[in-house]
Formats: C-alpha cells, sequence, structure tokens
C-alpha cells in the first residue's frame, strides 16, 4: 500500500511517500504500523486533530471503519490552503 | 466544464478558448487570484504550491458540478496553479459563463469559497525568516455558511 504526506506533513515526516506491507482493515490501524515504522514524532504528526485522511482519493472520517480492503493509496494531509 | 492544472506559469488565454462560444452565453464572470507580497504582516518573497495531484482534478471537477446543479450555468473553468511562485503571478482562476449576470457571479464566487476549504493544495511561503506553511483561515472557513 501506498502512504502519502502532503503540506506540512511533508516536511515534519521528511518524506512524501512510504509503502507498507501491511494486513489493515482500519486507519487506525494502518497508522499504528505507520508510526511504528517512522517513530513517536510522526505519530504526534499524524494524530494531529487537523489531519485529514483520504482513501484512494475519497475523504474517510471514521478512521475505525473497514476501509482499507483492496485499498491502494492512502493519504494523511493538513488543512487545505489554496486559491 | 473545464479543468486545469499550471505548473509552469499560467495560461488564462487557454482556459478562455476552452469555453463554450453558445450564442445563449449573456453573462461571464471570472476571478482571478495573485500571489500578494504580504501575508499576515510579513514579506512573502516565493510561494510553493503543494497539490495532491491524484486527488485534486476530481476535487475540482466535484465542485465545478456542483455549481453547475445550484445555477444555471452554461459553462464552467477552474484553473489553479502549483509549484513556485513569485509575487503578482496568478494562483486561481475560475470563469462561470451564464445566460444572466447573477448566476454568474454566484456561482463564481461560490466556487472560490468552496475550493478554498475542500481542493488539496497547501501554500509554503518564504520570508526573510525562512520558510513556513500557511494556516487555513477561520474566514474561509466561515465563507462557506453563506451557502
Amino acid at each position: 500500500m501506498r502512504i502519502l504526506f502532503f503540506g506540512r506533513l511533508s516536511d515534519e515526516l521528511g518524506r512524501r511517500e512510504m509503502h507498507v506491507d501491511v494486513d489493515a482493515s482500519s486507519i487506525n490501524a494502518l497508522l499504528l504500523h505507520v508510526c511504528e515504522t517512522l517513530g513517536r514524532d510522526a505519530a504526534a504528526s499524524l494524530y494531529c486533530d487537523d489531519v485529514s485522511v483520504a482513501v484512494d482519493q475519497t475523504l474517510q472520517a471514521d478512521r475505525d471503519a473497514a476501509v482499507l480492503a483492496g485499498a491502494k493509496e492512502v493519504a494523511f494531509f493538513p488543512p487545505v490552503t489554496g486559491g | 466544464m473545464h479543468i486545469f492544472i499550471f505548473e509552469d506559469g499560467f495560461d488564462i488565454p487557454k482556459v478562455q478558448r476552452a469555453m463554450t462560444d453558445n450564442s445563449a452565453v449573456g453573462a461571464v464572470a471570472s476571478f482571478t487570484g495573485l500571489m500578494r507580497d504580504v501575508n499576515q504582516g510579513q514579506t512573502i518573497q516565493q510561494l510553493y504550491l503543494d497539490h495532491y495531484p491524484a486527488m485534486t482534478e476530481a476535487v475540482l471537477s466535484e465542485i465545478a458540478s456542483s455549481a453547475s446543479e445550484r445555477w444555471p450555468v452554461l459553462d464552467v473553468a477552474i484553473a489553479h496553479r502549483v509549484g513556485t511562485a513569485v509575487v503578482g503571478d496568478v494562483l486561481v482562476y475560475v470563469e462561470v459563463r451564464s445566460m444572466h449576470r447573477q448566476d454568474a457571479f454566484d456561482a463564481c464566487n461560490y466556487i472560490m469559497d468552496v475550493l478554498k476549504t475542500r481542493a488539496p493544495f497547501w501554500k509554503k511561503e518564504r520570508t526573510a525568516n525562512g520558510e513556513h506553511w500557511v494556516e487555513p483561515r477561520q474566514s474561509d472557513t466561515e465563507a462557506l455558511n453563506k451557502w
């Protein structure tokens, strides 16, 4: 699964993407794995209240829902500031 | 409906050429957003616009479709800059064509309000003190309430 980070998260985590091979069904389960890999500082960034998550480009509000079956890409990002 | 992402410079005439020239069009409203030299009291030297390429076009299309459902518009274009920009550069251009002016004005205003809070773009400013990511403004979120 491809994991993407945008905006300030890409700087805070020092990367724009990573690949994980994990059997996680929910975003929270995936987050546990990602934070184990990236460390405590990453957890502070990714669990921040204003971070949104998109699974295959669709925003997901429920981080405990089983939304990752067959997912190819999960993106984490802060509030948008375009325009 | 037309969506453009410009990585190197902005081509407004290209956007305008893509729009319908249907003889029913009686009103053309547009908004052009430029990079300012000062933001929240700081002089901005350069701006970097990050985006989520796989999601950007889909979200902008959804916003244009939503505007087309709310108002009887004849055509809509949304164009956005990504990458590195300097003061005076065009960052966003929205154009709406309709039979009557109020529909074009309202749809254009609506598109910008939704784009500011939903489209996956992130600005990073460079000042004399270094670089920082731009924080969202409460006023942008509140602007959505009028719709």
